[in-house]
């Protein structure tokens, strides 16, 4: 190859090197984010040390190569390969020596390739991945897999030559700067003595991936945590199996997220019916709001709940009649429509947001509950077909019920007189809430936008007519309409009618500077993140702005959702109190009954928990009816400097724990009349290889369910969940067996009691199991202890029971070690034989996760 | 499978460190002693009450009637005549002048001689204030509210925006800026007392700053000093009872695991995203058993009982007699029956600003409503009345022993003045009242008002030197009555927040003025805020 002119290789050589330094110094910069603690002075002053020989390079450059360049008439191509690999000799001579390949077989990787091909390694027949320099930091990634048991330590991963840290998250994925890279990279896998491992799905990765023009997490960084956190936050918590959690944490982030994150009006991936589901029709129906309530409310369906009828008459506590639209319960429909299986929690998040917070619409000032249902729908069907979002908003600026909330329903303009006889709210609200225009620096926004809009807005009234449509949609008018053009935001809007200009402005709206300025802000503000700084915000206007006319709020959604913006430690988000209530019901139910019920009771026992019964204790603003109007409902901020809500969370769990005691089964619940109704905590809790339900086991997966990470489950953590499961009353063939529980102090107390009376004596036995019997809680730590001389509690008894514990008091206390390895390895007898130890487990499992819902750690989702 | 993370919390040390965490402490300002029946109001108090919405006070205080053409009395009835639901036939503005409003002469008629009349700008001008506002009337009369008209708390005509530059008592504020102190929150600081909000959700009014009077920072957020309670009588966390058996009862169990389990986690240190939840168990927990303790002894009063519930004799139903509540709205009057409880508790929670909210105030169609019904029945609490509901809710009532209305019922503050133990504790009480902006002085075709700027606000106190500050009616208005071009006119703003409620803060904590509202402080650099007349509030408190 030849190049034809001195310019042209002047151009090639000025433009290779400065972009050359700049993508080092660019690359550089955005490494600095993901480089490890331990990524260390040694790379900041590599990276120092190449950036200066580059500035060297340029110098050389000019002085020497260009005016040759200039001087000859063409640069031949052994020329310039001479002079490039003198360049690429000064760049690469910093780099760390080369190394030797470890010990086995090699296994080449280029950059973005991922090897279909498994590996088998043992001590004897280690691999390595080898891969050259690359211009960026590479994540190593691999699966592993064994016939037999094995743990991390049997795994041996050097990185050139170095043990090396895995990816936090994540086992077996590497990551290496771009500094810390070799001209030639080894990444050494080998098995301790006798474990015999399958390598598959090695890959090897850009550390620095985009979706959506946010900075997506690597494979390594994508894991169960972060796929909990993504259904925390955006699906209520969700309904996924673990199964199907671990499952998007294998999977490429941007797969997942379409899996996870979609509008469907069915996700059974996202809301897999439980196993045995009686009540299997959500799966397939009833996936609009209109549809889920009239489902809810008919005599036709079979929900084993009364439609009808006095309240007692049948026992039942509920009545499916007010579920209607059009019933007094019709915000409990909703409630029940986020918690049930088989539908699509992300949609209703979705859809709870547009309608409370983004376009908000009250029941409170006279929108009627079918008309809100109609709007809440054809917003999701909107969505659901994917339109852009000005199309979304176009819908939804068009509705009844918008037009009922503001009362434009009665404008007109009088063309006679040439008068609008209008008020102006939406025509403010149109642009400030939908789209976050404020007419900031535009001196014609009030008297020009606001009062054009308004006329915009004319000859709209709400159908009234006896059609099915009456009063749940716009009558789109001429008579009384403005006609001609109008001029908001500085533009032309056109069209016959309200309906036809509002379309013609949403195009206009979606562009406005302030729009593109504070719509996609305001989105994560509200949804994800409580911390929203100027940077994050501007990383989420170029993510917006990048969709170009095409908007699609999904797609902003999901590249978020997997983005390191969400994902990072500066991210937090506190729950209101309608995603607390919502999130606490999503992690307590199991199957459709329990959504039915919602906390109902038949027959003295009660099947669900509450979304209702929180939402309005806590005065939080019913669906659908926000606080503040069409600004919203109660914000994340409000809820978390509530110290009422605080307050009524933990009143409610524990002055009335037996509202989660009480609702792990029900005398015929499922109205068949034959089996009593039983919470399936067997369902989807671990069960060992043996059948068991090891305490241990359990207490750690409904902490993460409850949770999503284990950050917080220390040494304290432990001790109270343990009690909760296992300290239970040993009465064999008693009624009362396993009845009667302990919490952690209250068995401290007996524990020291006995000690303190009893050792040295023969039969002494501090074991646990001993403890719970008979003859051990009813002479020990026991109120009116008159052999002792006490009334109460003696002076010991009350410091134990009064005692505050920190999670290193446990840690450094034997004697409370050696209880919870006792107690962790106590089982949960929830498929027991004995109907009474079934629901006697149950009701401790639900009890454990009722002292979860009281910790702070369920109030909020991040750092 | 081993979960355990012991090497997330650092455990704490010593309890300097422990002081400065945000929730490892509780509420610096409760007192634990607690002694029995209503104490004396120990320290000046501010009550701010937020009207939300933006409400229109040009229906509470009007200009009479003047049939002259293009005079302001009637300019005001020819271009509001339909937010009053009259028709355009002007006998019906003149009854409803003198039926429904109580007319005062500024130096003439029922105008008492104490009043203040700042710089002489309305001398002779007839208004009149809704006569079903009993409270505000006498308490005008007395010399005890000041007017603040063309007064300004958001510059612009957006709910929320707004509503932050009131509540952050700064009108540069915009919406980013959202996590910016509160000018109660700083006047709390500032005055070395609680931050104490009577709603459920605490506005952004009630957040404090970031460090210690005078020198803390107003651009952040530290709510150390903010309680909110919304039922003092019934706050306070669920315990066990030592002296009971203590296996058994599992609520109990429950509980005690729980205060054990909050106790230990205390002493360690989480992520902050959490630690405000510590706080809020502390808090609740040392707070709710102080009060708890007082109130025993200390009954709701009946007027204020009355707000809400049926007390015999009070508000009677002329149908059949029975008793009926007193206000519209309940949470306005749990708000005032809490504001009572902590004021005869002041001992125990030393309270300098205490947060309100009162909504309902976008009155962009038929901002009066119930019109028929109300006239056979004005106490009846069940009758929409559109704003009017509000405002005899909040200014209904009566006050002294020459009353404009003596067979009026009490309404909020009209009870709570009327129940405060002693005339020293009404003397340490001042009120603020105010909504984010006013609304347009034409009412649009849809028998309300949009979105304007300018508005009254009040300040009300005993120690408050009463009258009228500002032009009440400005003349330039009329020609935007008439000008069709002005499409959107409203009230000019000339009086900017921060001259009056830095005076308000001077009488709450002497000094605290000009550190919880910088723009007034000698030497400030930058824009001056409005004043309509300078000087016109140096002598707001006697």
């Amino acid at each position: 190859m030849t190049y034809p002119n001195t310019d042209f290789a002047f151009t090639y050589l000025t433009t290779s090197f400065t972009l050359g330094i700049t993508k080092g110094f660019l690359t550089r910069r955005l490494l600095k984010r993901r480089l490890p603690k331990s990524a260390d002075r040694r790379n900041i002053f590599n990276s120092i040390q190449k950036t200066i020989k580059q500035a060297i390079l340029m110098v050389m450059m000019v002085c020497f190569i260009v005016p040759q360049t200039q001087a000859q008439s063409s640069l031949s191509p052994e020329r310039l390969s001479a002079v490039l690999a003198v360049i690429n000799m000064l760049l690469l001579s910093g780099r760390p020596e080369p190394i030797d390949p470890p010990e086995g077989t090699p296994i080449p990787i280029e950059l973005s390739e991922l090897l279909s091909g498994s590996f088998e390694v043992t001590q004897d027949q280690p691999i390595y991945g080898q891969f050259d320099l690359q211009e960026e930091g590479v994540e190593f990634c691999f699966d592993l897999s064994s016939n037999d048991s094995f743990s991390p330590n049997d795994v041996l991963v050097e990185v050139n030559g170095r043990a090396a840290q895995a990816v936090q998250g994540k086992d077996n994925c590497y990551q290496i700067s771009e500094p810390q890279q070799r001209l030639i990279n080894y990444i050494s896998i080998r098995a301790r003595n006798g474990v015999v491992l399958t390598v598959s799905r090695v890959e090897l990765a850009s550390t620095e991936q985009r979706f959506g023009e946010l900075n997506k997490l690597t494979r390594g960084e994508w894991s169960e945590r972060a796929v909990r956190k993504v259904l925390n936050v955006f699906a209520f918590g969700g309904h996924a199996r673990t199964e199907q959690i671990l499952l998007w944490a294998e999977m490429d982030p941007e797969q997942a997220i379409q899996e996870m994150l979609n509008f469907q009006q069915h996700n059974l991936l996202l809301s897999p019916l439980a196993e045995g589901e009686r009540y299997t029709e959500t799966a397939t129906q009833h996936g609009t709001l209109e549809e889920y309530a009239a489902f809810l409310s008919s005599p036709d369906s079979d929900i084993a709940i009364p439609v009808t009828g006095t309240v007692g008459e049948n026992d039942f506590n509920i009545r499916r009649r007010g579920f209607a639209t059009d019933g007094n319960s019709f915000d409990d429909a909703f409630g029940r429509m986020i918690t049930v299986r088989g539908l699509n929690p992300f949609r209703q998040r979705i859809g709870f947001w547009e309608t409370n917070y983004h376009l908000a619409v009250n029941r409170d000032v006279g929108v009627s509950g079918p008309q809100v249902a109609r709007y809440y729908d054809v917003i999701m069907q909107a969505h659901e077909e994917g339109l852009p979002y000005e199309q979304v908003m176009g819908e939804a600026a068009k509705s009844a019920a918008i037009a009922q909330q503001y009362g434009h329903r009665r404008n007109q303009w009088i063309e006679s007189r040439q008068e609008c006889r209008c008020n102006d709210d939406f025509a403010r609200e149109i642009h400030q809430l939908f789209y976050g225009i404020f007419g900031e620096d535009d001196p014609n926004h009030e008297d020009g936008t606001i009062r054009e809009t308004a006329k915009m807005l004319t000859d709209m009234p709400i159908l009234d007519d006896d059609s099915s449509d009456d009063g749940l949609v716009v009558n789109f008018g001429t008579s009384l309409h403005h006609i001609p053009d109008l001029t908001i935001l500085g533009q032309t809007v056109s069209g016959a009618n309200a309906s036809e200009k509002i379309d013609n402005l949403m195009r206009i709206s979606i562009e406005h500077p302030e729009s593109l300025k504070n719509l996609p802000v305001m989105i994560i503000s509200v949804l994800a993140d409580d911390n929203m700084n100027e940077s994050k915000a501007r990383e989420l206007r170029e993510s917006w702005a990048s969709m170009g006319n095409n908007k699609n709020l999904l797609r902003f959604l999901q590249a978020y959702a997997i983005s390191d913006l969400f994902h990072s430690s500066s991210q937090f988000k506190y729950f209101t109190t309608h995603e607390r209530a919502l999130y606490m019901a999503n992690k307590n139910n199991i199957d459709n009954l329990e959504a039915w019920f919602g906390g109902g009771s038949h027959n003295g026992g009660r099947a669900g928990r509450s979304v209702g019964g929180t939402i309005s204790d806590e005065n939080a603003g019913d669906f659908f009816r926000p606080l503040a109007n069409v600004f919203g409902g109660q914000t994340s901020i409000e809820a978390s400097d509530s110290a009422l809500v605080f307050e009524l969370n933990y009143n409610t769990l524990t002055d009335d724990e037996q509202e989660m005691r009480d609702i792990v089964g029900c005398d015929g619940c499922d109205g068949t009349g034959e089996e009593p109704w039983e919470k399936k905590w067997h369902t989807v809790l671990p069960q060992r290889e043996d059948g068991e339900f090891y305490v241990s086991d359990v207490a750690e997966w409904l902490w993460n369910h409850a949770v999503g990470n284990f950050d917080n489950y220390t040494e304290l953590e432990r001790a109270q969940l343990y009690t909760w499961l296992a300290a239970a009353r040993s009465l064999p063939g008693n009624n009362n067996d396993q009845n009667t529980v302990f919490d952690f102090n209250l068995l401290m107390c007996l524990v020291e009691d006995y000690e303190r009376k009893e050792s040295g004596e023969d039969d002494f036995d501090l074991s646990f199991a001993n403890l719970m019997t008979n003859n051990v809680y009813n002479d020990y730590c026991i109120n009116n202890d008159r052999d002792a001389g006490f009334d109460g509690y003696s002076p010991q008894e009350r410091e134990a029971i009064n005692r505050v514990y920190t999670g290193q008091d446990i840690a450094d206390n034997p004697l409370i070690q050696s209880l919870l390895t006792q107690m962790g390895e106590a089982t949960l007898p929830l498929l027991s034989d004995n109907s009474i130890l079934r629901q006697r487990a149950r009701e401790r499992v639900n009890n454990t996760l009722g002292f979860i819902f009281t910790t702070p750690f369920v109030f909020a989702e991040g750092e | 499978m081993n979960n355990i993370n012991n090497n997330r919390r650092r455990f704490l040390q010593s309890a300097f460190y422990s002081s400065l965490l945000y929730g490892a402490g509780s509420l610096p300002n409760i007192i634990s002693n607690t002694g029995a029946m209503p104490q004396p109001l120990n320290s000046r108090v501010l009550a701010n009450l937020y009207l939300n919405g933006g409400p229109d006070m040009r229906h509470l205080v009007v200009p009479a009637y003047d049939a002259t053409p293009n005079s302001y009395g009637n300019e005001y009835w020819k271009n509001r005549y339909r937010s009053h639901q009259l028709t355009s036939d002007e006998s019906t503005w003149q009854a409803r002048w003198e039926n429904d409003y109580y007319p005062i002469t500024v130096g003439g008629q029922n105008w008492n001689g104490g009043l203040v009349d700042s710089n002489g700008l309305n001398s002779q001008v007839t208004f009149g204030i809704w006569r079903e506002a009993g409270w505000l009337i006498d308490m005008f009369r007395a010399g005890n509210v000041a007017l603040i008209f063309n007064a300004v708390g958001g510059t612009n005509r957006a709910h929320d925006l707004s509503t932050l530059m009131l509540e952050q008592g700064n009108l540069f504020s915009t919406l980013s800026q959202s996590t910016r102190s509160g000018w109660g929150g700083r006047l709390a600081r500032s005055a070395g007392g609680n931050s104490v909000s009577l709603i459920s959700s605490p506005r952004p009014f009630t957040f404090g700053p970031v460090g210690a009077a005078p020198n803390y920072n107003p651009n952040a957020i530290d709510n150390v000093d903010l309680l909110s309670v919304e039922n003092a009588r019934e706050i306070g966390l669920y315990d066990f009872d030592i002296e009971r058996q203590q296996l058994g009862n599992r609520d109990e169990t429950m509980a005690r695991a729980a205060k054990s389990y909050y106790a230990g986690l205390r002493q360690e240190r989480i992520a902050r995203v959490y630690t405000k939840f510590l706080d809020h168990e502390s808090t609740i927990r040392q707070f709710g058993e102080a009060i708890q303790q007082r109130l025993d002894s200390v009954p709701t009063p009946l007027l204020i009982d009355a707000l809400r519930n049926e007390v015999p004799g009070i508000n009677l139903d002329p149908n059949n007699n029975n008793p009926r509540r007193v206000l519209r709205s309940t949470g306005f009057a749990r708000q005032i029956s809490n504001l009572y409880d902590l004021l005869v508790s002041s001992d125990l929670v030393p309270a300098s600003v205490m947060s309100m909210e009162y909504g309902g105030w976008d009155s962009h169609g038929s901002q009066r409503q119930g019109v028929s019904a109300s006239t056979d029945d004005p106490n009846n609490p069940n009758i929409s009345r559109g704003i009017e509901n509000g405002l005899k809710d909040i200014f209904g009532g009566q006050f002294g022993g020459n009353p404009s209305d003596s067979s009026a019922p009490h309404s909020g503050f009209s009870a709570l003045w009327a129940s405060l133990p002693s005339s020293a504790d009404r003397q340490k009480v001042v009120l603020t009242i105010a909504g984010e902006f006013g609304r347009q002085i034409r009412d649009n075709g849809d028998a309300g008002t949009d979105h304007g700027k300018g508005n009254l606000m009040f300040v009300i106190g005993e120690q408050c030197r009463g009258g009228i500050y500002g032009q009440i009616f400005p003349n330039e208005e009329i020609e935007r009555f008439q000008d069709v071009s002005q499409r959107t006119p409203d009230i000019d703003p000339r009086t900017d927040i921060d001259t009056f409620y830095s005076q308000v803060c001077n009488f709450i904590q002497p000094g605290s003025g000009s550190i919880v509202f910088p723009r007034t402080a000698g030497g400030f650099s930058g824009e001056a805020p409005r004043i309509e007349r300078v000087g016109m509030f140096n002598n707001l408190f006697s």
